[in-house]
């Protein structure tokens, strides 16, 4: 093929030599005239025949004569004018206005129209191919009309096929064999009118613009008529179907002949012609600039429906033209080639009738456009094998990847599998591509040859360059060039799971690519501080100035304080400038400090949150301001830009992720061990953060990987979605391992143990009442059918009940729940309940056993020796020897623990008073206290003058019943056996109640166990405090963790035990944050132990994630109502009786 | 059920060191069920008997007291005709803490040291307070009679 020696791009510069004056025109990748003028090769269609006016005007103003060479045809006076008045006198803009069809919807008023606009004639003479036609016979050039002359010409034959029509008049001899007839679309138009412009051939007919998605909702007729425009009959429905798309959307141009009709023709009678078909020059441009269009569309998404029906429409003619002239693809996937086009077929038709039924439920719901609430539930859920398939297919990773070595300014060693995707990374930017991919045709596009004989065996004229064009079947897109698989996207996504160092490949990267910019200033050193930036000359809205220096990380604000570390860690001193903007950092005016001008000073990261980013976003929509006067994140266009964690932009249409599509950068890139988090949507997000074309357009995304999908068709949407992640995504997983059988990275074995925990008497009998009350709630809303309005109430239970496992005073007390995420709901029920003596009554019952809150220790240092003297005694009532758990009374005499409450309880069982066992003194319960020893604390001092063998510590504390509930007992006896056998080991405990979290910190200060908390409520600033000081602290220490804020990106390899306090409707949750600690990095064994409490909701919770283990559902990855739905189920299985 | 380690251990200290004028062997197919001797100790109208009694722990000793009778017929006002034994220790005063051996000990004190003032056998009681010399030497007699050992 000899047009693929010159590519797209020389041309585009030819094209920018002659507009070098102008700077408005944008980069020659997205110019519109690109497109248009790169074919126009033949000698008389150059633009150098409209470059005089160019060169005389710098601005390239709108000029009547200009634009219609640029657009290589007449245009009608009023458009023009449409256009001339909302163009702002820009050319370029004029063009893309007309070409896209934009001008339409400016252009309302129906105006009088020369026929050069009727989409009956929008070819024009081709003074190569004399094509005449009856129609353009009609046409009358104006005076002084400039003729370019493409070397496509406005219309080339591609086939004819046979047809039936009938007739709509009555005579004889008005059609014969052979007889040409012209085959126009219905007028648009009152009927009786429509006839009346008919019978007057030559007469411009303006076609009023009904709205056109009504317009060819309703109609299809497609009719012949005779030369003189006499209508004579239509074509047979099934085919007019699609022909009149073909011809509307200006894809062809069809010419029929008579083939055989009665001599004597009556109305209703059956014609058979011959229709040729032309496929109109326009059909190659017009869509690709509006995709291009559309793409830049800017703040806010387009309603794509109409553009959407449109595309199906013409998906379906194309095929169905096909089919009928009998074109098979010359090269392509030319082997499914028949299979794909029924299948397109399929889906389509599913397509329009989904649409119909989503129109018919939404009523008149402003065109059918989705309210962001349906746009949200869109896209159906993976299955988890189908997941499991895409994942395997992007994670055949090539071991034999070449390794790069990381810039000498990088402080850390790579392992192999880092430098392989280092080397990936690089040549990602650097756009290497290998050679094959150079070459290999686009794979959803086809290739078909042009006829050289037409059905009569004639010779048909042949342009030379071009014996094919392309057609992608998918799209309907129509091309003339060879559709390469190319990307242009000069990054990627780097989907490693956690664990294998995303972060530090991304710093080796930044440390190893800089951009030319950044070498050259500072291999010259310091420029002179009066360098102050210079700005464009022009400020458009969408201007950015270049940071050639720098990198913007944006990252969840949980992990900025890591990635500040990590970039310092992994940079020799003083190569690498990090900043980060956040907070009070952000007042800074970040388009001086990064801009060119002050590379030499300009900061090589800026890590900032996903939060900033949003709200300079906002306030740049909200001002409409000017891009470089907010002089903020998006004044500038940043060397490259990280998105760490991008599941968070998953949503498209979520505003956080509408701000990080509008970051401007050369290089683009995610982190995310995610990338599809349980819909193909997804995925689609993070490719259009990347504007990797043509896939960062939604309806082109929906239309080959939604729909075929959503049509059971999940063989090809997954092929599809495979061939757009293969180039993009390096993935690598902790199970792989390399040829010779080893992981990428060894990690010490994890051991996950259930602790079975047994309520109190008085836990459970508030467990019991809360569990009977939810139970009874759901049942009779279930009976009433009610369930969806009381949801709030039920879950609100649920979560109640789902807290007194932990501890019955989360039920009661509001207080400490208001930081809780379901606190407002919470707090109905808490309401609910707290006017509820019995269950008051019941906590009351607890806490009268329990005493949280007070240590008892002011008692003279001989009665604890005594006291300590006696525990190696063997106890005087089960003659264990020594005691279990010592317990004092309130006249000093031991015994076990169990022992002496078990022998009050005896005593008070019979109603005696209770009387010490040795003394026969009257004892109160309150009165007993435990012995606690502290030999397992290795900081409390020793009581015992120094030099003597320390003798341990004790203390006393009111023992009670209970000590606190159940489950911070079991955790306290876990610890407290832990640092007696690893007296340095840090170790996590994770609830999803921080209100829990407070009362465990409550027990481990009486306890003496030093302990660290993090949670959602605590400042980024603080946050980095505790996660240092966790890491650096070589003593015991436990980190208290609420499970939302341990979630993600958080490394705490220095922990080596995890505690799960309670159950998350989903492992994956938790199985998150126990790998914050089971992760590279980790050097020891990790174990891990889950509390959960016998016979109660905790234990049906884990039959729930068994049964769903492989949903991820739980972080907001589902709509509310199907979130909803899937809670209700869990519930009612959580309430079923066993 | 098994026994629990008190029992245990109690049983073996018994068997062990042995307190003076007393012994307790538990049955070989109940280890909850003892036979126990006591010596009559010297001067008192007991002395030279050596009186059987049986003993029984029950399920939840030591939080309820061993029940504790006399087999050998026996003139004293704290037990009965049934042998039943009429001792603070085996009923309200009775502590976990205490065990067979402080409870045989304080029975054979209880020979001893009669207290009439809380019989369980009135007319014994009320021959002892009214004509202590004949309730001496029916106790006596009574001893010779029925405890002498075989």
């Amino acid at each position: 093929m000899d047009f693929t020696d010159e590519p797209p791009s020389k041309k585009r510069r030819f094209l920018a030599d002659h507009l070098d004056s102008d700077h408005v025109v944008a980069g020659p990748s997205s110019s519109p005239q690109g497109y248009l003028l790169k074919d126009i090769d033949t000698p008389v269609a150059t633009p150098q025949a409209v470059t005089p006016p160019v060169a005389e005007s710098p601005q390239l103003a709108f000029d009547k004569d200009t634009f219609e060479a640029f657009v290589g045809e007449k245009v009608a006076i009023d458009i023009l004018h449409v256009i001339s008045k909302n163009c702002g006198n820009d050319i370029e803009r004029a063009v893309n206005m007309y070409l896209d069809g934009t001008w339409k919807k400016l252009h309302r008023a129906p105006p009088v129209r020369v026929n050069s606009h009727s989409p009956l004639v929008v070819g024009r003479q081709s003074p190569k191919k004399a094509l005449t036609t009856p129609q353009q016979a009609r046409s009358k050039p104006q005076a002084g009309e400039t003729q370019f002359l493409p070397s496509m010409p406005e219309a080339r034959y591609v086939g004819a096929f046979g047809v039936e029509g009938w007739a709509t008049r009555s005579g004889t001899g008005l059609l014969r064999h052979g007889d040409i007839v012209k085959i126009e679309r219905q007028k648009i138009q009152p009927p009786t009118v429509a006839r009346k412009g008919q019978t007057k051939p030559g007469t411009p007919q303006s076609i009023p613009r009904v709205s056109a998605a009504a317009a060819k909702r309703v109609d299809v007729i497609v009719r012949f008529t005779d030369a003189s425009g006499r209508e004579l009959g239509r074509l047979a429905k099934d085919t007019a179907n699609w022909v009149s798309t073909l011809i509307d959307q200006k894809v062809c141009r069809f010419e029929g002949i008579c083939v055989y009709a009665p001599e004597r023709l009556r109305t209703n009678e059956t014609v058979f012609l011959q229709l040729k078909c032309y496929i109109l020059r326009s059909a190659f441009f017009g869509r690709t600039v509006q995709l291009a269009d559309n793409r830049a569309a800017g703040f806010h998404e387009k309603d794509e429906t109409t553009e959407e029906k449109e595309l199906r429409l013409r998906q379906v003619a194309l095929v169905r033209l096909f089919q009928e002239i009998n074109l098979v693809p010359s090269r392509g996937n030319a082997a499914a080639a028949r299979d794909v086009r029924k299948e397109l077929l399929e889906a389509a038709e599913m397509a329009e009738k989904k649409a119909m039924e989503h129109k018919a439920k939404a009523g008149d719901n402003n065109n059918g456009s989705a309210s962001p609430s349906e746009e949200a539930e869109e896209g159906q859920e993976l299955q988890q094998d189908q997941l499991d398939a895409l994942y395997k297919k992007a994670q055949s990773f090539d071991f034999d990847t070449p390794e790069a070595e990381p810039a000498d300014t990088f402080a850390m060693t790579l392992r192999p599998y880092q430098k392989q995707s280092l080397y990936w990374m690089l040549a990602k930017e650097k756009n290497q591509r290998t050679e094959d991919r150079e070459t290999s045709m686009h794979p959803l596009w086809e290739e078909y040859t042009w006829p050289l004989k037409d059905h009569d065996d004639k010779d048909l004229p042949v342009v030379p360059d071009q014996p094919h064009f392309y057609v992608n079947p998918y799209s309907g897109d129509l091309s003339l060039d060879f559709p390469k698989q190319e990307q242009h996207c000069l990054g990627g996504i780097l989907a490693d799971e956690m664990g294998l160092g995303k972060t530090i490949q991304m710093l080796s990267l930044i440390h190893s690519h800089r951009s030319e910019a950044a070498i050259k200033v500072r291999e010259a050193g310091p420029t002179s501080v009066n360098n102050l930036p210079r700005l464009p000359a022009a400020s458009g809205q969408n201007t950015t100035v270049d940071a050639p220096c720098t990198t913007l990380v944006v990252a969840p604000m949980s992990l900025l304080a890591q990635w500040q570390s990590e970039a310092e860690n992994a940079s020799k001193e003083g190569t690498l400038k990090i900043m980060m903007y956040y907070g009070t950092e952000k007042n800074v005016d970040l388009l001086a400090m990064c801009c060119e001008a002050n590379a030499a000073n300009a900061p090589d990261v800026i890590v900032t949150s996903y939060g900033v980013v949003l709200s300079e976003f906002t306030q740049l929509a909200a001002k409409n301001a000017d891009r470089l006067n907010s002089r903020g994140l998006f004044s500038l266009n940043f060397f490259r830009v990280i998105l760490d964690e991008a599941h968070n932009i998953k949503n498209r249409q979520a505003k956080t992720s509408r701000a990080c599509y509008e970051i401007a950068a050369e290089h683009r890139w995610v982190l995310t061990g995610t990338p599809i988090v349980n819909r193909l949507e997804d995925l689609f997000s993070l490719v259009r953060f990347l504007r990797v074309e043509p896939w960062n357009n939604f309806s082109f995304w929906k239309t080959f990987i939604t729909v075929p999908f959503e049509s059971k068709n999940f063989v090809r949407a997954l092929d599809v979605v495979q061939t757009v992640l293969e180039p993009l995504v390096m993935r690598r997983t902790k199970g792989m391992k390399t040829p010779d059988g080893q992981f990428l990275v060894p990690l010490p074995p994890k051991h996950i143990e259930i602790v079975d925990i047994e309520l109190s008497e008085p836990e459970r009998a508030v467990y019991d009442y809360v569990f009977k009350r939810a139970k009874r709630t759901f049942f009779d809303n279930m009976q009433a059918g009610t369930v969806m309005k009381a949801f709030t109430s039920i879950f609100a239970q649920i979560l109640r009940l789902r807290q007194t496992c932990c501890h019955p005073l989360l039920v009661r007390n509001q207080e400490i729940l208001a930081d809780e995420e379901e606190a407002n709901m919470a707090a109905d029920v808490a309401a609910g309940l707290a006017d509820d003596m019995d269950l008051q009554s019941l906590i009351e019952r607890f806490t009268a056993t329990t005493d949280d809150a007070s240590t008892t220790n002011n008692f003279g240092a001989h009665v604890l020796k005594q006291i300590r003297d006696e525990a190696v005694n063997e106890c005087p009532i089960c003659a264990e020897e020594p005691m279990i758990d010592q317990a004092v009374t309130g006249c000093w005499h031991s015994a076990c623990k169990k022992c002496l409450l078990d022998y009050i309880k005896h005593q008070t069982d019979r109603n005696e008073v209770p009387r010490c066992f040795q003394c026969r003194e009257h004892i109160n319960i309150r009165d007993i206290f435990e012995v606690i020893r502290h030999d397992d604390d290795p900081e409390t001092p020793s009581i015992s003058t120094p030099g003597a063998s320390p003798e341990p510590r004790i203390s006393l504390q009111r023992a009670g019943a209970n000590d606190s509930s159940a489950k911070i007992v079991a955790l306290i006896s876990h610890l407290r056996a832990l640092r007696q056998e690893h007296p340095k080991m840090k170790s996590l405990v994770i609830s999803q109640f921080t209100s829990f979290l407070t009362l465990i910190s409550a027990a481990l200060a009486r306890h003496k166990i030093a302990f660290l908390r993090l949670d959602g409520s605590m400042s980024q600033k603080a946050r980095a405090a505790v996660l240092t000081e966790f890491q650096s602290t070589d003593k015991f220490c436990v980190l208290l963790l609420s499970l939302k804020a341990g979630g993600v990106g958080l490394n705490l390899t220095s922990a080596k035990r995890v505690y799960m306090m309670d159950p998350w409707w989903s492992f994956a949750v938790e199985a998150q944050a126990i790998d914050r600690v089971h992760r590279m990095g980790q050097e020891d064994e990790v174990r891990v132990y889950r509390f959960i409490v016998k016979q109660s909701v905790e234990m049906r919770m884990l039959r729930v994630q068994e049964r769903k283990k492989f949903i991820a559902t739980s972080l907001g990855m589902m709509s509310d109502e199907e979130k909803k739905m899937q809670r209700i189920e869990d519930i009612k299985e959580l309430l079923s009786s066993d | 059920m098994a026994l629990p380690k008190r029992i245990v251990k109690e049983t073996e200290r018994l068997m062990a060191e042995p307190v003076p004028g007393i012994s307790a062997v538990p049955h070989e197919d109940n280890l909850r069920y003892f036979d126990v001797e006591i010596h009559g100790p010297s001067q008192s109208p007991y002395e030279g008997g050596v009186f059987k009694l049986e003993l029984f722990l029950p399920d939840d000793y030591p939080m309820t007291p061993p029940k504790i009778r006399f087999l050998t017929k026996i003139y004293h006002p704290n037990v009965d005709k049934l042998g039943r034994i009429c001792l603070d220790v085996l009923k309200n005063n009775w502590s976990p803490a205490l065990q067979i051996r402080t409870i045989l000990l304080s029975i054979q004190a209880l020979l001893g040291a009669p207290n009439p003032d809380d019989p369980l056998a009135p007319d014994v009681a009320k021959t002892w307070k009214e004509n202590p010399d004949v309730a001496v030497a029916t106790a006596r007699e009574w001893t010779q009679k029925y405890a002498l050992p075989q």
